[in-house]
C-alpha cells in the first residue's frame, strides 16, 4: 500500500477527501464525519483534498497516520480514539446508544438519504464534478447513474415502496431525535462518534439548497435536529457557509482557480455550476 | 397479490416461514423475530411451513391479515403494533436506543452472522436441507452458497479482513450488552421489538450445534447475551430445545 503522503510529520493526521465545494465541508457524509471527529477532538490534522484518491478499500475518506493508511471511517474512528486516547465518560446504557445510532446512520440513514439525493437532478450534476468526465456526457451518464445507484439500494435490502422507504427512515430519524433530547450534543456536554456519524449524514443533505424530499422530512418532523445540525456547523465548521446561518457563501481561499466573488443571494444558489463555484 | 390461505379468519395472523428443524423455532432470525413478536404480544395467529412460498418482496417470512399481505419484519413489526394496539411503557430516549439497536441487529449484525455461518461448511451443510436444498446436491450447493454470500456481503460493503468483521461485531454486540444492563428484556420488564430482532439473530446462530467463530465471541466476552437469549426462550419457545436449556434435543 502506497503512502501518497511522503514528508509526512510524525502524529499528524493527513484526511484525504473530496474537493471542497461552496456549502459544506464536504459532499461526502462520511468525509465530514471523519472531519469533524478530527475538529471536534483537537486532532493535529491536515485536510488533502484529492478527487482522485482512494483508499485500500477503494473508497474515500481515508487517512494517514504515521506512515500507515487507515480506511473507512469506521476503522479510522476507532483507532484514532486508541491512538490519541480520547476517552468516552459516558455511561454504559448512554454508550450501546450511541454506538448502535451510529451504525444506524452509517449504514441505513446513507443509503435513505442517497436514494433521495439520486431522485434530484442537481445532486447527480455534483457527484459528476468530482469525475473529470466532461459536462457534455452528463445527459448520458447521469440517468445511467441514476438507475445505478437506484438499483443497488433495492438490491441491498431496501426493496421498497417510496412511502416505505420513507417511514423507515422516519423512524431513524425518530430514534435519534429521541436519543439527543435537549442535549447539546449526542454525547452530553461533548461530542461523541455519534455526533460525527448524525452530522455527517443530516448535513450533507440539509444544508445543500437542491431540495429532496428528504429536506421535507426534516423540516416538518425534526426541526430539532435542524437546530442541533445548525449548532454543530456554528461551532465546528463555522468558516463555512452551513455553519453562518446561510447567511453568505464566502469563497474559500484557494490557491488558483476559483475567483472571489461577492456574497451570492439565494437565487444565485441555484446557478450552480459544477466546472465553478459561482457564476460571477 | 395473490392470498395464500383462502380460508382465513378475521384478526388472525398467518406467518409464512420455512419448515421447523430440530433445533431452534427457525433457521432463519426474521422469522423467529415475528414468530418472538406475535407470541410475546399474544396476538392470535398460526404459523404455516412453507419453505418455497415468499412474499411480494421475494422473502420470508411474510404474514397475511385479514385477506392482506405483509411483507419483511419492519413493515410487519410496525403494522401490527398499530393494528393490536401494542402500547410500550418505555421513555422517548430509550424508545430511541432500541429502535437504533433493531436497526442494528436487522442489518448490520444479520450481515456479520451470516458470515460467520456461511464461513462454517457444516453449518451451510446442515442448514440448506432445512430451507429445502435436497441432500443429494449438497457438495455442490454448499461450497457455492458459501461463494455466492461471502461476494454478496462484500459488495454489501463489508469488504473488510476477518479481524475487522469482528470488530464490528463485537461492538455491535457491546452495544446490546450495554443497552441491556441487568434488565430482563430490552424492553424492561416486557418485551419491546428490540428483543425480537436481537434474539432472532443471537438464537440462528448460538443454539445451533454446529460452532462458528461468532459462538466463540459470545461465550467469551457476552455471557450475559447468551443468559439472556436462553431465558427469552425458555419463556417464550419452551417447546423447543434451545427453550430447555439444552437438556433434550425433541425429534421433529
Amino acid at each position: 500500500m502506497k503512502i501518497l503522503k511522503e514528508d509526512w510529520e510524525k502524529d499528524v493526521v493527513y484526511l484525504y477527501q473530496f474537493k471542497r465545494n461552496p456549502y459544506i465541508p464536504n459532499l461526502s457524509p462520511f468525509c465530514m464525519k471523519v472531519e469533524l471527529f478530527l475538529r471536534a477532538n483537537n486532532i493535529p490534522h491536515q485536510v488533502i483534498e484529492n478527487n482522485k484518491a482512494r483508499s485500500t478499500k477503494g473508497q474515500l475518506p481515508f487517512i494517514e497516520l504515521n506512515g500507515k493508511q487507515i480506511a473507512d471511517s469506521e476503522f479510522i474512528i476507532y483507532e484514532l480514539s486508541e491512538k490519541f486516547n480520547i476517552q468516552n465518560t459516558l455511561s454504559s446504557e448512554k454508550s450501546g446508544s450511541l454506538r448502535a445510532l451510529t451504525r444506524v446512520f452509517d449504514i441505513e440513514v446513507s443509503r435513505l438519504m442517497s436514494y433521495y439525493k439520486i431522485k434530484t437532478e442537481e445532486f447527480p450534476r455534483a457527484f459528476m464534478s468530482v469525475t473529470d468526465l466532461p459536462k457534455f456526457t452528463y445527459p448520458i451518464i447521469i440517468p445511467l447513474v441514476r438507475r445505478m445507484v437506484k438499483k443497488s439500494i433495492k438490491k441491498s435490502g431496501y426493496n421498497h415502496s417510496d412511502s416505505e422507504l420513507k417511514e423507515v427512515l422516519v423512524r431513524d430519524l425518530k430514534a435519534a431525535s429521541d436519543i439527543l433530547r435537549s442535549n447539546k450534543f449526542f454525547g452530553g456536554e461533548k461530542m461523541a462518534i455519534a455526533d460525527c456519524a448524525v452530522f455527517g449524514q443530516l448535513a450533507s443533505v440539509y444544508f445543500i439548497p437542491w431540495e429532496t424530499e428528504a429536506h421535507g422530512i426534516l423540516r416538518t418532523d425534526f426541526p430539532n435536529l435542524i437546530n442541533y445540525i445548525e449548532n454543530v456547523a456554528a461551532i465546528y465548521f463555522s468558516e463555512f457557509p452551513c455553519g453562518q446561518n446561510g447567511k453568505h457563501i464566502i469563497a474559500q481561499e484557494r490557491p488558483d482557480d476559483i475567483p472571489n466573488c461577492p456574497s451570492l443571494e439565494s437565487v444565485e444558489y441555484y446557478n450552480y455550476d459544477p466546472d465553478g463555484y459561482c457564476n460571477c
